[in-house]
């Protein structure tokens, strides 16, 4: 697998179109998927994808042949992420974004009404919470390899994690999704 | 098992990707602790609800969209250090030889005397620095080229060779000289021409002046 990739990326280097189609579909799904799960937006994440793809195509000389291609990948990814984040953080905001209230209890039970839900308490988070979060549970990176793209020690990558989650459970007790929230989950 | 055991062990089994259920233990925890049942059923919903969530495919010319972009930039040239240390050396080197090669080139000597007073052995000094010559002996076209390195010094061994040139008394020389140059002076009629025109001209501006070309 990793002398593919390798082998793919050489093909790359040397300017080779059909190397770098083949690459670009290969681990398009990956990176576009934490696009999306990053921005909520479909076309936003599809430019952001094709940027972070332009980018890595440019840097290919950068990657370490040591080192998987997916991790790299997605820390450029996830970079470009954070920039366009930042950047709709300083555009003006869209006027009607009323958060919506839970239903009754048995509404929840229906795993559309339930992704959404948890796609919410996922948008609440701190970037490099719902990142580190993203690349554990959903593309199911290691720790080493999720510290290496967000550039963080393993023991930071783990505690955003485990922050994530706690606070992503406490936002679907808060509005109602989880039962026996009589007791708030214990601030981290 | 205390509340911090419960959720330390929970992000362990977590972490390892392994299901809360394989440790019994935190069950019987949760069974009596409503924050920690809360946080282990949390985590059952959350991680359960993950794969549900609406994962939307990149458009199908998406890969299409990024070598386009990719083959139409420039392709990134990237130096290694010792590669561009090299490439600095070279151009400080020639830029400092620069000025060395300009200096140590021998400066243009002007032959034309020497061939000139070979020609002119035995006769009177050769007035370069002037056309008026003194009359030389006849030489072919062939001496001439041979003793003249440029087309400069073909043109004033040709005028040398034309006593009836006199441009010292007003007179234009001969309505034939450029004919005569042309043959050891490509390209020199035209420009004779051109040049002796617009003196005619501009000597017609002068008040009693008579043009005898026209």
């Amino acid at each position: 697998m990793l002398d593919d990739v390798q082998e793919l990326v050489q093909r790359c280097l040397a300017g080779e179109q059909a190397a770098m189609f083949a690459l670009v579909e290969r681990f398009q799904g990956q990176v576009f998927g934490l696009c999306f799960r990053m921005l909520g937006h479909r076309q936003d994440a599809e430019d952001v994808a094709l940027e972070a793809f332009s980018r890595a195509l440019g840097s290919l000389r950068n990657w370490d042949p040591q080192r998987p291609l997916l991790p790299w990948l997605l820390a450029i990814a996830g970079n470009r992420c954070r920039t366009w984040l930042a950047g709709r953080a300083r555009a003006p905001k869209h006027c009607g974004d009323v958060e919506s209230l839970p239903g009754k209890p048995s509404g929840h039970q229906a795993a559309g009404a339930l992704a959404e839900e948890v796609g919410r308490a996922l948008d609440k988070l701190r970037e490099d919470y719902r990142r580190a979060f993203l690349l554990f549970h959903e593309q199911e990176l290691s720790y080493e390899e999720i510290a290496a793209a967000l550039d963080c020690p393993v023991g930071t990558a783990k505690t955003w994690v485990h922050r994530a989650r706690r606070e992503m459970i406490a936002e679907l007790a808060r509005r109602g999704v989880v039962e026996e929230s009589r007791h708030a989950v214990r601030a981290v | 098992m205390r509340c911090e055991q419960f959720e330390e062990r929970l992000d362990q089994l977590l972490d390892e990707r392994r299901s809360p259920c394989v440790d019994p233990s935190l069950a019987a925890h949760a069974a009596g602790c409503a924050g920690c049942r809360e946080l282990l059923a949390g985590c059952g919903l959350l991680l359960g609800a993950l794969p549900g969530l609406p994962r939307p495919a990149p458009s199908a010319d998406l890969a299409e969209h990024v070598v386009a972009r990719a083959t139409a930039r420039r392709p990134l040239v990237v130096w290694s250090g010792r590669r561009a240390a090299l490439l600095a050396v070279a151009a400080l080197l020639i830029v400092g030889l620069m000025p060395l090669v300009r200096r140590a080139a021998p400066p243009p000597q002007p032959t034309l005397p020497a061939a000139a007073a070979d020609v002119a052995a035995g006769h009177a000094p050769i007035p370069l620095g002037r056309i008026a010559l003194v009359s030389l002996p006849a030489i072919s076209e062939r001496e001439i080229k041979v003793l003249a390195h440029s087309t400069g010094e073909r043109v004033a061994l040709v005028v040398m060779h034309f006593p009836d040139y006199s441009p010292a008394d007003g007179s234009d020389g001969g309505a034939t000289r450029p004919a005569w140059i042309e043959p050891v002076a490509d390209g020199l009629r035209p420009l004779a021409e051109s040049v002796s025109g617009a003196w005619h001209v501009l000597r017609r501006t002068v008040p009693g002046a008579t043009d005898t070309r026209l």
